[in-house]
């Protein structure tokens, strides 16, 4: 009987014991991270019959358990893939903004100054102080969008190295998860559960989570984890690989590849992985933001530079410099991106020109071919742009790219990568730092002489592009045919109107209208194309008023250097919508630009902070089931206490009765 | 709910974070007084804020547009007025040359001082800015634009150009005025015909000034000429209209020194004393390139003036037609001048009327940047103050709660 006793007090201070180890490693692991709480699982110790009942056998410890919720601990990695992507491609849009910088100063201030500096040249056209002090202001613009360029560079480096060191890291996991998998199945064998490397299992698909979105299925031999859209990162105790190489398409991205099984003796080809395959975590919020922020931002960016060059270099080409020449260009700005995809097969090279370089498109777009179609796709928006069974040539705009298949030809799966403007900011430059290139005067004066009798005004002219002005034309008016005379043979006078007017001049004799009433509009057009040497082509003038009989209207080649009209024609480019399908000014568009990063840093932050309470709140519904709360491992150690010491007098009450039957004896 | 010791730690630890990240904000706009350092901070008034920064700095160069126009308009003006005053000086010196009293030596004197004056009025009509730009060169500011031509008159080297600065969204308003409208041409309108006699005349005829007796006639801008003939006794005279095409005569009318000589249906003229058979005089418009030009003017009235006259009737109406042909031209130049300076006046009161106008729009636009850029101070001071309080309070329930430890009540 008192045997008995013994057996149950010990079975009680073995069961004591295992409560104070495993209260003690409670608390001793109250902080470490991925330490899911235990407790020991006792239960009653089978009974042994005898006459008067079955007599207890005291208590066992079955095993000790992890509080550990499936569940909770899938909802936690889900939440910090998200989580992940989120903080990851918000960290690195509020970057972006950071570069920006305050929206009342740095590239549109000096968009501003410039075209006010051009203001200043044509209030004082030959004065050499105010072009120099236009041209510092350009010398700005393009130092400004130099130095926005190489911040978009060092952006995308800075993601090309968090997406190396992430792949790293997701290998390192992965491969720990394999081999984990095998060690528990091993220690597993002996019929209790190894709850040290199950926690550290379970922290390593928690760190995973953080650099990617993963989906984890349990089975009898581990952990299963994949990515994305079905491949396998750890299949029991086998790893895959994960890598980076520079993009098929883009070379100066690296984009994320799937090599295959760790250690395989023959290599599988290399896998390159789209963006859809790799969602959440630090991998898939660089992807984003790249794709969708990064990129966009600096092709809208471009297109601005882009615009603003090809429009003041065609303005000045209008113009006449302070040496008297044509106005040359003033901006230099790279013509589009183009890459040709590593993995073609044909020897085709393709150029690519803008339409209209002052309207440039902003987004990127890939040519492909298959099937004998080529198909042109706006990269950006996803959008099939146009198809044509014919190699382009370069004579139709598509898109409003020139695309131009210059040799070889494409076999079917190849493809192109254009990039229009995102190349603009790097290769955006001043052509000229010599201030008296800019042709502040217009070539053209038209006037009237100081005879005139009547009281007929004519501006002073303009030009359009391919403009030629050969001597001076004088008009003469004759009041009885209500006619201008003296066109140069050759032209085609056009009056404006609806529907113009057009006369050919074909001799001296032939004469254009007037109406005092209406005034008229006058443009001279060579008549034949191209513009023959000697014939005067694309001027533009107005006249207006009552002119008197034999009045004459003369125009002429502007030599004077005192003339800033084009120089104020310059400056109101600021005003003109060429951008965005010709609805917006370069102003208007650096504001959308500005207002796009800003919405994307800003909303990103709204979401990570939304995303970032719910990990807190998940977290908590995790840690109330696995956690460690000292209060309770304080009262678990004193009811272990107790019970040892309880137990230990079972054990003395035991003694005291075998002594008391001794005593019988003596 | 069962807590998790760590986990409370942390989240506690997270939300002083988050507070103190705020606070942080807080301080940096207090202290540099914007609100608006990034696009993320309001990414709708930071696309407002580029648009209305370009505003802004286009009212700037308005301004600048404004004073830089200013400037070439009022030195134009002061030299239209010393131009003028010194026409006036020439005026009272031809006036004074008609005294039938004077001598030869006399108007010669008088020649000399009327030299003196053109010479005045050339340097003036030669001024130069501050940058050595001529005023009244057009677009070629650095071409002298005036010289005395051989044989009288000027020549001119500039051209028509008129400079525009931009000074209002939709406003160009002229800086400068060429030359030849200033000093070689005149209005058609308010200006009066010139007549003159031929200078190879035999008789005396003397004529006088045209007037208009119908305005709306329109052979008033043609130009005539009178030619005698007849007998010493019985002079006829007939009337050319040579700008008529083909031009036409009148059929020759006895002469009467008290009867005005019909010009056309609207104009007539007047010839007093005794032409001779064979003297011509002529009525020309004001515009006739013989007459616009000043110095062409003041160099004919020279001439004439140099011309001995005393004691020779011939020569003495001769002199006395020039003179009132000078005077009439001379006139109408002065007028061209008077109106070359109203239209420089008045585009300098719309330009100082511009001014106020611009200032106002600046000061506006430079007040909503700042609502959208600046801080509102009284609501980021409470913010701060809020947010400060609320972290104390997070701060010291934090160390409370801490402290309540089961551990610390048991052992001993």
């Amino acid at each position: 009987m008192s045997n008995d006793i013994f057996n149950i007090g010990l079975s009680g201070l073995n069961a004591a014991q295992w409560g104070l180890q495993t209260t003690s490693q409670n608390i001793s692991n109250a902080s470490t991270p991925g330490y899911t709480v235990e407790n020991p699982v006792y239960a009653e110790a089978s009974g042994q019959y005898t006459g008067s009942g079955f007599l207890g056998g005291g208590v066992d410890t079955v095993t000790v358990r992890r509080n550990y919720s499936q569940y909770l601990s899938t909802q936690l990695n889900n939440a910090t893939a998200t989580s992940g992507a989120l903080s990851t491609n918000y960290a690195m849009a509020s970057q972006l903004s950071n570069v920006v910088g305050s929206p009342t100063a740095g590239i549109s201030s000096a968009i501003t100054a410039y075209f006010t500096g051009l203001q200043n040249v044509s209030n004082n056209a030959n004065s050499v102080a105010t072009r120099q002090t236009a041209l510092s202001a350009a010398q700005t613009l393009a130092t400004q969008l130099n130095s926005a360029g190489e911040q978009y560079d060092q952006l995308r480096t800075s993601v090309n190295q968090q997406l190396q060191t992430a792949v790293a890291s997701i290998n390192t996991y992965s491969s720990q998860i394999a081999t984990l998998n095998t060690q528990i199945a091993a220690a597993s064998a002996q019929g209790q559960p190894p709850n040290q490397l199950l926690d550290q299992r379970d922290q390593a698909v928690a760190s995973l989570s953080q650099l990617v979105g993963v989906s984890v299925v349990q089975n009898s031999s581990g952990y299963s984890v994949f990515i994305g859209n079905g491949q396998p990162l750890v299949v029991a105790s086998q790893n895959f690989k994960l890598g980076t190489a520079t993009s098929q398409s883009d070379p100066s991205e690296l984009a994320v590849t799937y090599n295959g099984l760790a250690g395989a003796t023959t290599p599988p080809p290399v896998e390159y992985l789209s963006s859809s395959a790799l969602t959440g975590g630090t991998v898939g919020g660089l992807l984003q933001f790249r794709s969708q922020t990064l990129d966009p931002a600096e092709s809208q960016l471009g297109a601005i530079a882009t615009s603003f060059a090809a429009q003041v270099n065609a303005q000045n080409a209008l113009g006449i410099d302070l040496a008297g020449a044509k106005g040359g260009n003033l901006f230099t700005v790279g013509s589009p991106t183009v890459y040709s995809n590593q993995a073609n097969t044909g020897t085709a090279t393709l150029s690519v020109g803008f339409a209209n370089a002052a309207q440039p498109t902003s987004d990127d777009y890939a040519l492909t071919f298959a099937g004998g179609t080529y198909t042109l796709t706006d990269t950006t928006t996803g959008s099939v742009v146009g198809t044509s069974a014919t190699a382009p040539n370069g004579t139709t705009p598509i898109g409003g790219l020139l695309l131009n298949i210059t040799s070889g030809s494409m076999n079917a799966g190849d493809s192109f990568t254009i990039q229009p403007t995102r190349g603009a900011l790097n290769t955006f430059a001043l052509a000229n730092a010599n201030p008296s290139s800019i042709a502040a005067s217009a070539p053209v004066l038209a006037s009237t002489p100081s005879s005139n009798t009547g009281t007929a005004a004519i501006t002073q002219g303009t030009v359009t592009a391919g403009y030629q002005i050969s001597g001076t034309t004088t008009l003469t008016y004759n009041a009885s045919t209500g006619t201008l005379s003296g066109f140069q043979v050759g032209t085609t006078v056009t009056i404006a109107g609806t529907p113009p007017t057009s006369i050919p001049i074909v001799s001296a004799a032939t004469t254009v209208p007037y109406s005092a009433a209406q005034g008229a509009a006058l443009t001279i057009n060579s008549t034949t194309t191209p513009t023959p040497a000697g014939i005067t082509n694309g001027v533009s003038v107005s006249i207006s008023g009552a002119p008197a009989n034999g009045d004459t209207f003369t125009i002429a080649p502007n030599t004077g250097t005192f003339d800033g009209r084009n120089a104020l024609a310059m400056s109101k480019l600021v005003s003109n919508a060429s951008l965005n399908g010709g609805t917006s000014t370069l102003t208007a568009s650096y504001a959308a630009y500005v207002n796009n990063i800003g919405n994307a840093a800003s909303q990103l932050k709204a979401a990570n902070t939304s995303q970032t309470a719910l990990v807190t709140q998940i977290t908590s519904a995790q840690q109330s089931v696995s956690g460690v709360n000292l209060d309770e491992e304080a009262s678990n150690l004193l009811q272990y206490q107790q019970a040892y010491q309880a137990n230990s007098k079972v054990i003395q009450t035991a003694d005291s009765m075998f002594q008391t039957l001794m005593g019988i004896f003596q | 709910m069962r807590i998790s010791t760590s986990q409370f730690y942390n989240q506690n630890i997270q939300t002083m974070d988050s507070q103190e990240s705020q606070l942080a904000t807080y301080y940096q706009q207090l202290s540099s007084g914007t609100a608006l350092t990034t696009p993320a901070d309001n990414p709708l008034a930071a696309a407002q804020a580029v648009q209305l920064t370009m505003v802004s700095a286009t009212y700037t160069q308005y301004t600048t547009n404004q004073n830089s126009a200013l400037t070439s308009l009022q030195l134009e003006d002061k030299t239209l007025s010393s131009v003028t005053s010194t026409m006036q000086s020439i005026s009272s010196e031809i006036v004074r040359a008609g005294d039938g009293s004077l001598n030869d030596s006399d108007r010669a004197s008088i020649a000399k001082t009327i030299q003196g004056y053109r010479d005045q009025l050339m340097t003036l009509a030669n001024t130069s800015d501050g940058a050595g730009n001529y005023l009244f060169s057009g677009f070629q500011a650095t071409t002298q634009p005036f010289t005395s031509a051989t044989g009288g008159g000027v020549n001119y080297h500039g051209d028509n150009g008129i400079r525009e600065a931009q000074v209002a969204d939709t406003r160009q308003i002229a800086t400068n005025d060429s030359g030849s409208s200033v000093f070689l041409s005149v209005p058609s309108v308010g200006t009066s015909p010139v007549s003159a006699g031929n200078a190879t005349n035999t008789g005396t005829g003397l004529i006088g000034r045209a007037s208009i007796t119908n305005p709306a006639v329109a052979t008033n801008g043609d130009s005539y000429t009178i030619t005698f003939g007849g007998t010493a006794a019985a002079p006829t005279y007939t009337v050319t209209d040579n700008t008529a095409v083909p031009a036409t005569t009148t059929a020759a009318t006895a002469f009467s020194a008290s009867t005005p000589i019909a010009l056309g249906t609207g104009m007539q003229v007047s010839i007093t004393s005794t032409p001779s058979p064979g003297d011509t005089f002529s009525v020309t418009p004001a515009t006739a390139s013989q007459n616009s030009s000043l110095f062409s003017t003041i160099d004919s009235v020279i001439a004439a003036l140099q011309q001995p006259a005393s004691n020779n009737p011939a020569a003495t109406a001769t002199l006395s037609n020039a003179l009132t042909t000078g005077l009439s031209a001379f006139q109408n130049s002065l007028t061209n001048v008077t109106v070359v300076q109203a239209s420089v006046g008045g585009r300098e009161q719309e330009l100082q009327a511009l001014q106020t106008t611009t200032q106002t729009n600046s000061v506006q636009t430079q007040s909503d940047l700042a609502n959208l850029t600046g801080v509102d101070m009284v609501s980021a001071i409470s913010n701060f103050q809020l947010t400060q309080n609320a972290l104390q309070a997070a701060q010291e329930s934090f160390v409370k709660i801490q402290g309540m430890s089961l551990f610390q009540y048991i052992g001993g």
